[in-house]
C-alpha cells in the first residue's frame, strides 16, 4: 500500500496567552506566563488557572456569531482555534468547486464539553425537575461542539470526537494523520478545545492535585497542576496537495496505556515509555535525532516524576532539551496536546526552544533537568510531543521539519 | 472507505449486555470491591468486553476502542449534584475519575494489564462507527492483528426523564446496552461475519423529513444481488423502493433508542447471519435523533 506524506500547514490557538499564533508566540518568547486568579466564576476554591481572556460575548463577536444563540465555552474556543488554523493554511478562501474536489474532516478532542452550560440547566432542575432550558443542553454532549466547528469551517466530510481525558488532542492528531495517509481524506483540521468549568475545578480539586501557586513542572517543590482552558487546532494535509506554507510534517506516533492506575502513572512511566518508544520506532527515527521533546509535565509529583523516568529509560544521559510549558498556559486538559502541538511546530519552524517556567530544583527522585530559559536559533529537526491522561491513555506524537 | 479496504475485516466474537438482560456480574467482575466501586454502565462495558474476549480463542488483542455517546452519564450527574449539595466542600473525586467517557476502555486495559492502543471515541449517534472506522484503518495500516471494538451507553432516570420533556419518547423507547467486538483481518474458524465497510454521512439538517433508503445504498456502492436484509434504525420517516420493503427489520423495536444503538444493530446481524445463513448481506442503517446517518454492511463470509 502506497501512504501519503502528511504535512502541516496552518496553525490556530487560543490560551491564556492570548487569542492567535502571534500574541502566544510573543508570550513564549518573552518567557511570560498566564496564569492568574480565576475570574469567570464564583468558586470556594482558591485557586490560580490560565483563563483565556475573554468573555463569551467578545468571541460571540469576534466570530459574527448570531446572537443570542447558546453556545458552550468550548465550542466557542474551539471556534477561534480551528478558523485560524483554516484560514492560516487558506482553506477558507475555496470556491465551491475547489472545496467539492477534497475531502474535508474535523477531527476534535474535549473532555468538558458543553459543562459549562449544562451546570446552568442542572442547577435548576435537580431543585425541580419541570425546570431547567433544555437549549441549555444541546451543547452537553463533547461531539456538539466539534459538529459546530465543522460546520462553520464546512469541513464535515469526516467529523469525530476523541475523549482520552488529557491525551484526547493528540490521538485526534493521530487520527487525523492516519486517515490521511490511507487516503481517507485530503486535509483534517485536528486538536482540541475545553474550557475552564466548575465541573473540572471542582473534580481536580477533590483529588488533592491543584497547586494554589503557580504550578512548577519537573520542580522538587511542584505541588500540582494548574488547570488553564483553550483550544489548539493544526491543520494536516497531504503534501501533493498545493499549499503555501508548511511548519512541519508528521514523522510518527504511537498511543500506549500505562494500564497501572485509572488516575495515577506507574513510576516507571510504562505508558509514557512505550508512547515515545513506539513513535520513534513509527517515525524510523533514533532517540538521540531528536532536537526537543515537549513533555505532558503537569506539575503533579506523580506526573512528573513518572514521565521523568521514562524520558530516562529512552534518552539515557543524552536527554534532548526539554521543558514543559504548561507553566504558560496551565493544563489545558483535552485541548493540551492540540494547544502543545502548535507550540512544537512554533519551535520547529522559528527554532525556539520554551524555557519550563518556574523551575528552580532538580527532582530528588528522577534527575533531569528541563530548559529554564529561552533558547533561540537553534536549527530543530525532530521535536518529540507527549500528551498523557487519565485511564492510563498515553500518546506521544513526534514533528518533522519540512521544506517543500 | 470501500476503496481502501484492501485486507478483509472479520468478526471473530461479539457480545451483548442489555440493560433489559443483565448478566450476574460476580461471574465476570469477582472482586466485590472492585464491583462496588464501578457505576452500572462501567459493569455492563467492561462485562461485554470481557464476554467477548473470553470467546476469543487467538492471541491477545492488539487495541481497545471504544465508542460512546453519553458517557458515563449517572457518575457525572453524581459528581454535579455532590458541587451543589456540598457547596464545593470535601467532595468524594469517586464519581469524577469514573465520568471521563474513557473509563471503560481504562478499565478493560487494567484488568487485562493490557498496555496497547486505547482510545474511547464521543461523538453522539457516531461514536461507535467512529471506534470502528479507527479500528478497519489499524486493520489495514497493520498485518495479523485482532482488535476489541465496542460501544456503549446507559440510560439515566435523569437522562430519560430529559429526553421525556424533548419529546423523543413520543415516537421511540428508551434504550441502552454495551456490545464488543474482537475483530480481525485473518480469517479463522470463529468467524461468521465480515464487515465490508463504515460510512457516516455528511447531512445534517437537511435529511430532517424523509430518508431514502435506496439513494443511501446507491452511495455507498452497495449492490444487491444477493438475499439481503436491511437492520433499520431510523427515527424518522424512510422511503424505500416497493420490493426493498419486505427486508426491511427496525431494530429499534428491540433494543430502544440511543446513541451507539448501531453496535447492537452489528451485534443482532450478526446473529441473523449465524441463524440464517442463505441470507449474504445486511445493511445497518442508523440515526441517532437529528445527528448524521450512519450506514455498517455486514457480509456472510460463508457466502
Amino acid at each position: 500500500m502506497m501512504y501519503n506524506d502528511v504535512i502541516i500547514t496552518g496553525l490556530g490557538v487560543v490560551t491564556a496567552l492570548g487569542k492567535g499564533v502571534g500574541e502566544n508566540l510573543d508570550a513564549l518568547v518573552s518567557s511570560k506566563g498566564g496564569i492568574a486568579p480565576l475570574t469567570l466564576f464564583a468558586t470556594n476554591h482558591e485557586v490560580v488557572v490560565g483563563e483565556v481572556r475573554m468573555s463569551n460575548e467578545q468571541i460571540v463577536d469576534i466570530l459574527s456569531l448570531t446572537k443570542g444563540k447558546i453556545y458552550s465555552r468550548t465550542t466557542l474556543l474551539g471556534l477561534l482555534a480551528a478558523k485560524d488554523a483554516y484560514d492560516d493554511a487558506g482553506y477558507s478562501e475555496l470556491n465551491q468547486k475547489e472545496r467539492s474536489a477534497l475531502k474535508i474532516g474535523l477531527i476534535s478532542a474535549t473532555s468538558v464539553g458543553g459543562m459549562d452550560v449544562s451546570e446552568n440547566f442542572y442547577k435548576e432542575y435537580r431543585i425541580d425537575k419541570s425546570k431547567g432550558k433544555l437549549r441549555d443542553l444541546l451543547g452537553h454532549d463533547c461531539g456538539a461542539s466539534t459538529e459546530k466547528i465543522a460546520a462553520y469551517l464546512n469541513a464535515d466530510d469526516f467529523v469525530s470526537t476523541v475523549s482520552t481525558a488529557c491525551s484526547s488532542a493528540n490521538n485526534a492528531i493521530m487520527l487525523g494523520a492516519r486517515m490521511i495517509k490511507l487516503g481517507l481524506l485530503d486535509v483534517v483540521v485536528a486538536g482540541g478545545t475545553d474550557s475552564l468549568s466548575r465541573f473540572t475545578v471542582n473534580g481536580f480539586h477533590s483529588l488533592g492535585i491543584l497547586d494554589k501557586n503557580r504550578c512548577r513542572p519537573f520542580d522538587d517543590s511542584r505541588a500540582g497542576l494548574n488547570l488553564g482552558e483553550g483550544a489548539g487546532y493544526v491543520v494536516l494535509q497531504r503534501s501533493d496537495i498545493p499549499h503555501h506554507k508548511a511548519y512541519g510534517k508528521i514523522c510518527g506516533y504511537a498511543n500506549a496505556n500505562d494500564a497501572f492506575h485509572q488516575t495515577a502513572s506507574s513510576s516507571q512511566g510504562e505508558g509514557a515509555y512505550l508512547a515515545m518508544h513506539g513513535a520513534l520506532r513509527s517515525s524510523g527515527l533514533n532517540p538521540r535525532d531528536i532536537s526537543y521533546v515537549n513533555a505532558h509535565g503537569t506539575g503533579t509529583p506523580n506526573n512528573d516524576s513518572s514521565e521523568g523516568a521514562a524520558l530516562i529509560r529512552i534518552f539515557g544521559d543524552k536527554l534532548p532539551p526539554f521543558s514543559s510549558t504548561k507553566g504558560y498556559t496551565g493544563h489545558t486538559l483535552a485541548a493540551a496536546g492540540g494547544v502543545e502541538s502548535v507550540f512544537s511546530l512554533l519551535s520547529l519552524k522559528y527554532g525556539y526552544i520554551w524555557p519550563n517556567l518556574h523551575f528552580n530544583t532538580e527532582m530528588s527522585d528522577v534527575a533531569v533537568v528541563p530548559v529554564k530559559d529561552l533558547i533561540s536559533d537553534r536549527s530543530l529537526n525532530f521535536v518529540l510531543e507527549n500528551s498523557f491522561g487519565f485511564g492510563g491513555n498515553c500518546t506521544t506524537l513526534i514533528y518533522g521539519s519540512y521544506n517543500g | 472507505m470501500a476503496d481502501i479496504m484492501e485486507k478483509k475485516i472479520y468478526i471473530n466474537t461479539r457480545a451483548s449486555v442489555e440493560g433489559c438482560n443483565e448478566p450476574d456480574y460476580k461471574e465476570f467482575i469477582p472482586d466485590p470491591v472492585a464491583r462496588r466501586r464501578m457505576s452500572r454502565i462501567i459493569k455492563m462495558g467492561v462485562t461485554s468486553a470481557f464476554i467477548a474476549l473470553n470467546e476469543w480463542k487467538g492471541k491477545a488483542v492488539d487495541g481497545i476502542i471504544t465508542g460512546t455517546g453519553w458517557g458515563c452519564l449517572a457518575d457525572t450527574e453524581k459528581f454535579l449534584n455532590s458541587i451543589y449539595e456540598n457547596d464545593e466542600r470535601l467532595l468524594n473525586p469517586s464519581s469524577f475519575i469514573q465520568s471521563t467517557p474513557n473509563t471503560i476502555g481504562a478499565q478493560i486495559a487494567l484488568f487485562l494489564g493490557s498496555k496497547c492502543y486505547n482510545v474511547s471515541y464521543v461523538h453522539g449517534g457516531i461514536s461507535f462507527e467512529s471506534a470502528l472506522i479507527d479500528s478497519i484503518s489499524m486493520l489495514q495500516e497493520q498485518d495479523n492483528i485482532t482488535l476489541l471494538v465496542g460501544g456503549f451507553d446507559e440510560m439515566s432516570a435523569t437522562k430519560e426523564h430529559i429526553l421525556d420533556r424533548m419529546g423523543v419518547w413520543r415516537k421511540a423507547k428508551p434504550g441502552e446496552g454495551a456490545q464488543f467486538f474482537v475483530i480481525g483481518n485473518t480469517e479463522c474458524y470463529q468467524n461468521t461475519a465480515e464487515i465490508e465497510s463504515v460510512t457516516t454521512f455528511t447531512e445534517n439538517s437537511e435529511l430532517s423529513d424523509t430518508v431514502d433508503i435506496s439513494s443511501l445504498i446507491d452511495r455507498i456502492g452497495v449492490t444487491l444481488d444477493e438475499e439481503y436484509r436491511i437492520l433499520c434504525g431510523i427515527g424518522n420517516p424512510y422511503s424505500s423502493t416497493e420490493n426493498m420493503g419486505k427486508n426491511i427489520i427496525d431494530y429499534k423495536q428491540i433494543c430502544g433508542e440511543y446513541p451507539t444503538a448501531s453496535a447492537f444493530g452489528l451485534w443482532h446481524a450478526c446473529g441473523i447471519l449465524e441463524e440464517e445463513p442463505h441470507i449474504g448481506k445486511i445493511i445497518i442503517i442508523t440515526r441517532h435523533l437529528r445527528e448524521r446517518i450512519s450506514v455498517i454492511v455486514v457480509n456472510n463470509i460463508s457466502k
